[in-house]
């Protein structure tokens, strides 16, 4: 057994080491298309064990990538320079479920989804919604900064992490935030660690905000000729004091893939179609949608369906759900992106998307949370066909630099990891870079926690 | 043998993206809870293998083996990557390196492919318990003495009859039937409920469907699922030749496993007469659903039932609507619908005993969902699910008895007189 994997035994024990080739495998990969072969895998049960891991791996000058449910899409699971995976599913016990204070303990190996039925059970809600929700682990959700659709009128992960409890570079333990919603007791290290990917902490607590339960919500969809009225629709619905709990588009090609593949009847010649979902009280709902309804019609929407039960909820949802399967029937590769914008800039963003999928004679299924800005271009390809992978690859470069110049972002809730790496400075240009590395470097400065994630290139050990 | 079936395996492994979908679903990972017990890891192994970078090592064959083939994976993958096929032939593959357990190898090649041997086989199982063997056995502490769970498996074994129901059982057909079926028995019904097999007989008379017991051997499933292919084929030809001579309209199964592999052949034989074969094979539900008009003459049975679906059955022959649409027909029958009931119950043909423990994790949240609903039976489609699920049943001290749908279809009849 390899010296490494026999002092990780020594720390947790035999059964919960994983160093055979076969198991090294089953750890190489995320979301992603990309893989690195770890050197071996641990699964620790609690923070005393991953401190003890860390200390080890200090001594060793050995690189560790921390892992949830690896189903990451920009590559941060991704042991690209071997060294230790850390799964972390393992510690998955919902420590404590506060009514009063309306917050949960959770370990970081927490499923999404159960956490979401755990609280709803008890009448109260954790907005944040990936849709990777049943799958995905809390602690990758706070190394992503997870968001989903609800994100628009509910914020994204950040924004439910009052405390968490983290295990630093060196093993050290560190706690900060808290219980409370009001803290500004120094620096603010909760966002710090959030959206961190693995590269300065492993995130081993987490103290979580939660709301009321929704009483209710209700579902429309509707259909546009082009892309601006749907997006002055947008507009228009946020602009009259209504925020939606989810609205999202999908545009003319996915809707074509869907439709190919669903055979449910969505309307091949429209240009987009949104999804809106309201939420709130049961007495104020039906005035909601009333009005969203009066502003799908008058901004020249041809056909608006309003889903009365659950189970029409669901059907309107049916087509949005399938976009995945659908798409990759088309092509079996599909490279999905989260660059984002300003949702003023929505229009603007799909037009050159569109550019760029006839510039280098690409299918780009565009679709996402068009009311934050948040679109998901999907690109599909097939990955065996090199000369079709380098257009991919120039077109990817074009979307992030489109997203840039007009006031968006690289990633909107997927992370950096290793996909977006080289194109970081472009937006943080090179005093946030500086800054960043210095956080970096103060925090691990043996450079042994997630090498190569978000900061590119190949950070050899120190 | 992976490399002749290539370019299919090839595209399903290009097909699986890596979410991640299958850790929502699948059982095994569900207890396990590392990468390498679900089916993402297996394709991505699968694929390793093709590549070169992995091997058929031992912990290979244990990764592929820890498979219950129950298809939730595929049901859930939003690219629909047959999983359940890669599996197989990764086992198909070790099998014929010869790794596959030599117990398993001389079951499958010397007791499956001869009638006579079973036929023994079950005979020697049915003394077993008859002649008090069992009882002295279990009295003794004996199996316990040597390993705790050998005492445990032995109550897995089933309650073996002693003359094999085909043998048994006189045909009275309807002087005009309105459609002839062969009637695929399996051997689960041929040795051990046969009381399914008489509800089969009872329910078809009632509905005016004359009926044929064919010559027939094991369809081949445990061979199968073993990678044993030889011995699949082998089975296969023996039972195509023979039910095809019948030129009946149906042939139908009361076993989701039987079922599956009969509709199934195409894929490990050749021929027109294979395609025939299996496009007449209908489970008994949904035959009588789509085939009679079963709702005629039934009585009350006023039984608070749930059902659990077999894997075979929903995800592998798309049957989950009907059996619900017969147990709902019977006057006075309260149905409840139990949670998850269509996750595997663990049984999976001889998994329960290769992998006793994990497969009694599984069993246990099965057992969980139906003590939840407060059923005084439990209905299914599966004899290998049945014995598993009487088991579960009996091991956690609530012993509520499990049928066929069949036999509650052929009750409601009765009550009618």
């Amino acid at each position: 057994m390899d010296i490494l994997a026999k002092q990780l035994v020594n720390i947790v024990g035999k059964d919960k080491v994983l160093a055979t080739i076969e198991d090294r495998i089953c750890y190489s990969y995320d979301g992603t298309f990309k893989t690195g072969l770890p050197r071996v895998v641990v699964r620790p049960v609690s923070t005393r064990e991953v401190s003890a891991i860390m200390k080890l791996a200090c001594k060793e000058r050995v690189p560790v990538v921390p892992r949830g449910a690896g189903t990451g899409l920009s590559g941060g699971a991704v042991p690209t320079e071997g060294g230790i995976v850390i799964d972390l599913t393992a510690m998955n016990n919902i420590v404590r479920l506060d009514n009063t204070n309306m917050m949960a303990v959770v370990e970081p190996g927490v499923v999404t989804a159960h956490l979401h039925r755990a609280v709803e059970k008890v009448g109260l809600f954790y907005p944040p919604d990936p849709s990777s929700a049943n799958i995905s682990t809390i602690g990758g959700n706070i190394a992503e900064c997870a968001g989903g659709p609800r994100g628009l009128k509910y914020g994204v992960t950040r924004d439910y992490v009052m405390g968490l409890e983290v295990v630093l570079a060196d093993g050290e333990v560190l706690v900060c935030g808290g219980e409370t919603v009001k803290n500004v007791t120094g620096y603010d290290l909760c966002r710090l660690f959030t959206g961190s990917e693995g590269t300065i902490g492993v995130i081993t607590r987490a103290n979580l905000r939660l709301i009321p339960k929704p009483q209710a919500k209700k579902t429309i969809r509707t259909e546009f000729k082009t892309i601006d009225e749907a997006a002055e629709t947008i507009t228009a619905v946020l602009g009259a004091g209504i925020v939606p709990v989810a609205l999202e588009i999908m545009d003319d090609v996915t809707i074509r893939c869907v439709e190919n593949f669903l055979r449910i009847g969505l309307p091949l010649d429209a240009a987009a179609m949104l999804l809106i979902e309201a939420d709130g009280p049961v007495e104020a709902l039906p005035a909601q949608v009333e009005a969203i309804v009066a502003i799908c019609r008058r901004n020249g929407a041809a056909r608006v369906k309003v889903a009365s039960t659950e189970a029409e909820s669901a059907e309107l949802w049916r087509a949005r759900k399938a976009v995945s399967p659908a798409v990759v029937q088309v092509k079996p590769t599909k490279i999905s992106e989260d660059a984002t914008v300003p949702r003023s800039n929505v229009p603007a963003m799909i037009r050159r998307l569109k550019e760029i999928a006839a510039k280098y004679r690409l299918d780009i299924a565009i679709f996402g949370h068009a009311g934050d800005g948040n679109l998901h271009p999907n690109i599909l390809a097939d990955k065996n066909n090199p000369e079709e992978m380098e257009r991919v690859e120039a077109a990817i470069e074009e979307i992030f630099s489109a997203a840039l110049s007009l006031g968006g972002t690289l990633s909107g809730e997927h992370g950096i990891g290793i996909l977006k790496a080289p194109f970081l400075e472009k937006e943080a240009g090179k005093a946030g870079m500086a800054v960043m590395r210095q956080i970096k470097d103060a925090l691990d400065p043996l450079g042994i926690l997630n090498p190569g994630k978000i900061f590119g290139g190949y950070t050899r050990v120190k | 043998m992976l490399n002749k079936a290539g370019a299919k395996i090839r595209h399903q492994i290009d097909r699986c993206s890596k979410c991640g979908s299958c850790r929502d679903v699948c059982p095994v990972f569900g207890e396990m809870g590392a990468e390498p017990w679900v089916a993402r890891a297996r394709v991505q192994l699968l694929n390793a293998i093709l590549e070169g970078k992995a091997g058929f090592s031992d912990r290979m064959a244990e990764i592929m083996e820890a498979c219950l083939l129950c298809k939730a994976c595929v049901a859930n993958c939003p690219n629909g990557v047959q999983v359940d096929v890669l599996v197989l032939a990764a086992r198909a593959e070790m099998a014929a390196r010869g790794s596959m357990s030599p117990v398993k190898k001389a079951v499958l090649r010397n007791v499956l492919r001869s009638g006579r041997r079973l036929d023994l086989a079950a005979r020697l199982l049915s003394a077993y318990r008859s002649t008090g063997l069992q009882r002295g056995v279990r009295r003794s502490g004996l199996l316990g003495a040597l390993s705790k769970k050998l005492a445990l498996k032995e109550k897995l074994i089933p309650p073996v009859r002693p003359v094999p129901f085909r043998q048994r059982m006189r045909l009275s057909n309807p002087e005009k039937p309105l459609l002839h079926v062969a009637y695929f028995t399996g051997c689960m019904t041929q040795y051990v409920y046969q009381e399914t097999g008489e509800a089969v007989l009872h329910v078809l008379r009632e509905n005016g469907v004359a009926v044929s017991l064919p010559e027939q051997c094991c369809c081949g499933m445990p061979a199968w699922a073993a990678g044993d292919l030889e011995t699949a084929r082998e089975l296969a030809q023996r039972n195509v030749e023979s039910f095809m001579k019948m030129g009946a309209d149906y042939i139908i199964t009361d076993c989701a496993s039987c079922g599956e592999m009969l509709r199934h052949y195409p894929e490990i034989l050749e021929g027109e007469t294979v395609r025939e074969f299996s496009a007449k094979v209908q489970d008994i539900s949904r035959f009588l659903v789509n085939n009679t008009d079963f709702r005629r003459g039934l009585g009350e049975v006023p039984l608070l039932v749930t059902y659990h679906d077999p894997c075979h059955l929903k995800r592998g022959q798309g049957v989950c609507a009907e059996p619900r649409e017969i147990l709902k027909s019977i006057p006075g029958l309260k149905f409840l619908e139990m949670a998850e009931a269509d996750r595997c119950c663990g049984s999976a043909g001889s998994f329960n005993l290769t992998h006793y423990d994990l497969s009694m994790k599984v069993l246990e949240r099965k057992v969980e969902n139906i003590t939840g609903t407060g059923a005084e039976m439990v209905v299914t489609g599966c004899p290998s699910c049945r014995l598993q699920i009487e088991y579960g049943l009996r091991e956690s001290g609530k012993p509520l008895p499990v049928v066929h749908t069949v036999e509650l279809l052929s009750r409601a009849y009765k009550a009618n007189r």
